[in-house]
């Protein structure tokens, strides 16, 4: 379908604004925030802590967002690494986002700080994440979570962040992750798919902007690096179910789909959504783009369905134990 | 709507994101707003804020910096974009 009018409306306002125009770290990061709080001003209710954890590189900033609704017992969660090129965004530029999440998908959501480049270049943030995700694994009790239900998620690059813990997490038999939820992930930094190309120029995220952030992230690393590129690992067996949400005029959206369809080969169940009309981001601008919230409300049903089945999992596994 | 009402409404709007920004307030009516600290980025808050208050959508031809410069460019704007509708 043609580009929705609300996200074209605002890619107009973008490249009105000069939005694509190469810039410094300092304006990359104030141009988020400003974003944030002119396309998103979510006040949906939720009981929110900000707290400090230790990690790898000194205090680690969280934010746990606990939905309002009330349930017996441990709740599931979601650690969730924000996007923002790897350079740019925090616990406020995606507040909105993850109040959405948090209420549709009634999980506890702790999102995680990492620390950003080019101050922290790679691995930071993937160092952060993984350190983030064994904090709330050995804290489920504290936070009243089900160590059976520890979801992670994150949208774009931190999609790529979420994909690679979820790999490590498997390959160093880290904290069981139940669920993995990638929103318009980058999952290969190198790609050179029709989408890149299609949509190199005036689709919210330029070629040479993300060149941009690339480089200040990750000058020394090769592209080939599975923390890096998650997608380009090809051993994916054994992974945790994935839900992967695309938007169709996103530069990054072939080598989601491409992920997706690579984990269902492999046996991971997957379910992937291509959401039309929509640009990479699109999610977590609802003022400016009302479709963002059907899309958290389908993103937090869908979760909500896979925590039931991991709990009908873990419950015919209990009888058949006994 | 009354040519004051719109440049109370444009002024709070336009105060509210100089706050954010750590500008000062008041803000002139002449003031250029960039450099009462707004970023460029801003410029997409603020055709959005006034898109919201007037029930105006901005055609893409009059989306240019000049016409965010001062809170008078903006209510110009408006008043051009509501006579054009």
């Amino acid at each position: 379908m043609p580009l929705d009018r609300r996200a074209h409306r605002l890619l107009d306002m973008l490249a009105a604004a000069g939005a694509e125009a190469p810039a410094s770290v300092a304006d990359r990061r104030a141009a988020l925030a400003a974003l944030a709080q002119s396309a998103d001003d979510a006040t949906i209710p939720a009981t929110i802590e900000d707290r400090e954890i230790e990690g790898p590189g000194g205090a680690l900033p969280i934010r746990v967002y606990r939905p309002l609704e009330r349930r017996a017992g441990p709740s599931p969660a979601l650690v969730f690494f924000h996007g923002g090129g790897w350079v740019a965004g925090g616990l406020d530029t995606h507040d909105g986002l993850c109040r959405r999440l948090c209420e549709s998908s009634g999980a506890v959501l702790v999102a995680v700080d990492y620390r950003l480049a080019p101050e922290h270049p790679f691995p930071a943030a993937i160092e952060d994440a993984l350190a983030a995700l064994a904090w709330v694994s050995g804290h489920t009790a504290e936070l009243r979570i089900d160590p059976d239900k520890i979801a992670v998620g994150g949208d774009s690059v931190g999609g790529g962040l979420a994909a690679a813990a979820a790999q490590t997490s498997r390959d160093s038999v880290g904290p069981a992750v139940a669920l993995q939820v990638l929103i318009c992930p980058i999952l290969d930094v190198a790609a050179r798919t029709p989408s890149r190309v299609a949509f190199r120029d005036g689709h919210f995220i330029s070629r040479a902007a993300f060149a941009q952030d690339l480089g200040d992230y990750a000058w020394t690393s090769s592209a080939a690096d599975p923390w890096l590129s998650p997608g380009r690992n090809r051993d994916l067996a054994d992974l945790p179910p994935a839900l992967i949400h695309t938007a169709e005029y996103d530069p990054f959206r072939d080598e989601a789909e491409a992920y997706a369809a690579a984990l269902s080969a492999a046996g991971v169940e997957t379910t992937a959504i291509r959401h039309p009309g929509m640009i990479h981001y699109f999610y977590a601008m609802a003022r400016a783009i009302p479709y963002a919230e059907a899309a958290a409300a389908v993103i937090g049903g869908q979760m909500r369905m896979a925590f039931e089945k991991v709990a009908e999992n873990s419950a015919h596994m209990a009888a058949a134990r006994r | 709507m009354s040519g004051s009402t719109v440049r109370t409404q444009v002024t709070a709007i336009v105060e509210a994101l100089v706050a954010k920004r750590a500008g000062p307030t008041p803000v002139a009516a002449d003031q250029n707003l960039t450099d009462a600290g707004l970023t460029s980025l801003d410029m997409v808050g603020l055709m959005l804020a006034i898109e919201d208050t007037f029930d105006i959508e901005i055609p893409q031809r009059r989306m240019t910096p000049a016409n965010f410069r001062t809170i008078v460019a903006i209510e110009t704007l408006i008043a051009n974009v509501a006579l054009a509708a």
